[in-house]
């Protein structure tokens, strides 16, 4: 009974499995799996549009913590409230991300900051052109309720568009 | 022998190692990773915006005239306004460091900086906490556009006031940290900004504000105010030490008001403008610093049907305000020690008996004068319209005029109660 005893603590801490274990850098890793990171190619166009025709900023307490509070509010002026459109197009777009940890310098000077041994998510980003159909807002600001407005302005913007135009450099993300 | 087999299968099969596993708690997971936020290492990157015409308006007209009017700003297209670069890796053949004759590499060091990204905790509760990267970002193409107030939002049947350019405008940042969290002072609502140990440049290469009357010939009809900049008296970035603000929306006096405090402002602020010209004559430089504000500063917006109301509250000295007009030891006039306040105390003639309290007022809601914006038509002539209440007052210890000193000027108990100014088209 001993004996099987014995053999059995044996076996129990004999760690047969980790034996077998081997660590492997990341470049061995990379022959294995061949893959360095991920592209994503987007073929043709892809539209998104967000639509809404009042966004407000409320504060409960108000300007002194009395209670009285209240909203600056972006509304639509208008009887029925029009829609502003922000519609975000990507054409023939590619996104790269990959993820590594820093063993060696870049080439890239935007990798400096990486501290040597830090584990990082590169992104490239991809050019885009954000265009917004703006209808008429008004600048206005309300009481608590939401109610009793004080109108500033109404603005109107024509033809606004925003694009990134250029990229020199990637992205990088990392923890600290 | 079965038996062994048994007991040895059995053995390896137990899980005996997993159970020496113990969860780490988070802390324990902090030490060991060392990981609390998130750094990002912005691209350097073009960017546009564009549009054609920004229109405001004023649907309820000027006192008296109640005529709805548009103040267009357009002929933005021609402009291609906003051309933006911004660049992380400050590329060191085109900084504000070289415009101004500094060596770049002292100013900006060589390597880079992320933006890190971290939430904490103090004494005063949770916040987010932001260290900026090193960025420069400036203005291609800003030319020509028209400021026009007009009867309709397209614009036309309007009357231009004035055409500008601002092609050339950096702003550089130097690393530095923000907080942001609810605001302190009311705790419930409200955001509340602390900037601490911020070096920015702030530079504009030109700015021309320009008569609209096509018969003028170019040259001949515009104010050049050219190589504006920012910097801590040295030439060196300007440093926000500390900048505390707060920002709140409320009810007072029945009226719905958005609150922006400045409640300190600590840094050596100088501003130079390095050339102005009239119809393309030279007409000399400024140089203006050190600029002080004190704590508790601060600015009321609200509207009136339509239009602005505001007050605008802050008291400031300005160790001195030179006008060099010439090369000569003595072609420079300079308000040397001067100072906006609300309340002053001592004898007007003897300077070092001077004391000064409170912030100098532009409106004041709590009489139900606030300062006004409007634009709209009296019928004859688009316009702008401005209403400037003031109370407070103005000491300038040595006023001197090409290099003569003239001594001590003080304006004390100001209350003006109305100060209209029409700015009309010509």
């Amino acid at each position: 009974m001993k004996h099987w005893l014995f053999t059995f603590f044996v076996v129990c801490f004999f760690p047969v499995a980790a034996l077998s274990m081997d660590a492997i850098n990341d470049h061995e890793m990379d022959d294995i799996t061949g893959a360095t990171g991920i592209d994503l190619f987007l073929a043709g166009t892809l539209e998104i549009q967000i639509s809404g025709h009042n966004l407000k900023y409320g504060d409960p307490d108000g300007l002194e913590g009395t209670g009285n509070g209240g909203f600056l509010a972006l509304d639509s002026p208008h009887q029925t409230p029009l829609d502003s459109t922000l519609s975000l197009k990507l054409q023939d777009a590619k996104f790269s991300i990959d993820v590594g940890t820093k063993d060696a310098v870049f080439d890239s000077p935007h990798a400096d900051v990486i501290p040597f041994g830090a584990s990082y998510i590169r992104v490239d980003l991809p050019k885009f052109t954000a265009n917004v159909t703006f209808n008429d807002f008004q600048l206005q600001l309300e009481d608590q309720n939401g109610l009793n407005p004080d109108t500033m302005c109404i603005i109107q913007l024509t033809d606004l568009s925003f694009a990134i135009e250029e990229i020199y450099s990637p992205m990088y993300i990392f923890s600290h | 022998m079965f038996r062994y087999l048994y007991l040895i299968l059995m053995a390896i099969i137990v899980p005996v190692s997993a159970s020496a596993l113990v969860a780490l708690t988070d802390n324990e997971m902090s030490d060991v990773t060392g990981q609390t936020g998130i750094s990002i290492v912005i691209p350097d990157l073009n960017f546009g915006v564009s549009m054609t015409r920004l229109s405001l308006t004023d649907g309820d007209g000027l006192s008296g005239y109640p005529n709805p009017a548009y103040l267009v700003i357009d002929n933005i297209n021609h402009a291609s306004f906003g051309n933006f670069n911004l660049a992380t890796k400050i590329a060191m053949g085109d900084t504000v460091a070289h415009k101004i004759g500094m060596d770049p590499n002292s100013v900006y060091g060589t390597g880079m900086k992320s933006l890190d990204i971290d939430v904490g905790t103090d004494g005063d509760g949770s916040f987010i906490n932001i260290e900026l990267p090193k960025m420069q970002l400036y203005t291609g193409d800003f030319d020509d556009v028209h400021i026009r107030v007009a009867d309709n939002q397209m614009g036309t049947n309007g009357t231009d006031l004035a055409y500008f350019s601002l092609p050339g405008l950096y702003f550089e940042g130097i690393g530095g940290n923000i907080k942001v969290r609810p605001d302190r002072n009311t705790s419930n609502g409200g955001i509340d900004v602390q900037i601490t140990n911020t070096p920015f440049y702030l530079y504009n290469t030109e700015l021309t504000i320009r008569d609209s009357d096509p018969d003028t010939p170019d040259g001949q009809d515009a104010l050049e105010l050219n190589q504006f900049y920012l910097h801590d008296g040295n030439n060196n970035p300007f440093i926000l030490r500390n900048g505390h603000f707060s920002l709140n929306v409320g009810r007072k006096n029945g009226q719905n008001w958005l609150k922006l405090i400045a409640h300190e402002w600590e840094g050596d602020l100088y501003a130079n403008l390095g050339e102005m010209k009239w119809c393309g004559t030279q007409f000399g430089r400024w140089e203006i610093g050190r600029i002080i504000q004190h704590e508790n500063a601060h600015t009321y917006i609200s509207g009136h049907s339509m239009g602005l109301d505001m007050e605008i509250s802050a008291r400031l000295d300005i160790e001195n305000l030179y006008y060099i007009y010439g090369t000569g030891p003595g072609d420079y006039n300079n308000s040397h020690m001067l100072h906006l306040a609300q309340t002053f105390s001592g004898t007007e003639s003897n300077p070092s008996t001077w004391s000064f309290s409170g912030n100098l007022q532009i409106g004041d809601i709590d009489n139900n004068r606030p300062a006004t914006l409007d634009f709209g038509s009296d019928g004859n002539s688009n316009m702008l319209a401005l209403n400037l209440p003031l109370k407070g007052c103005l000491g300038i210890e040595s006023v001197q005029l090409g290099g003569q000193d003239f001594g001590p000027v003080v304006a004390h108990g100001m209350d003006i109660k109305m100060l209209k100014i029409y700015i009309p088209h010509r």
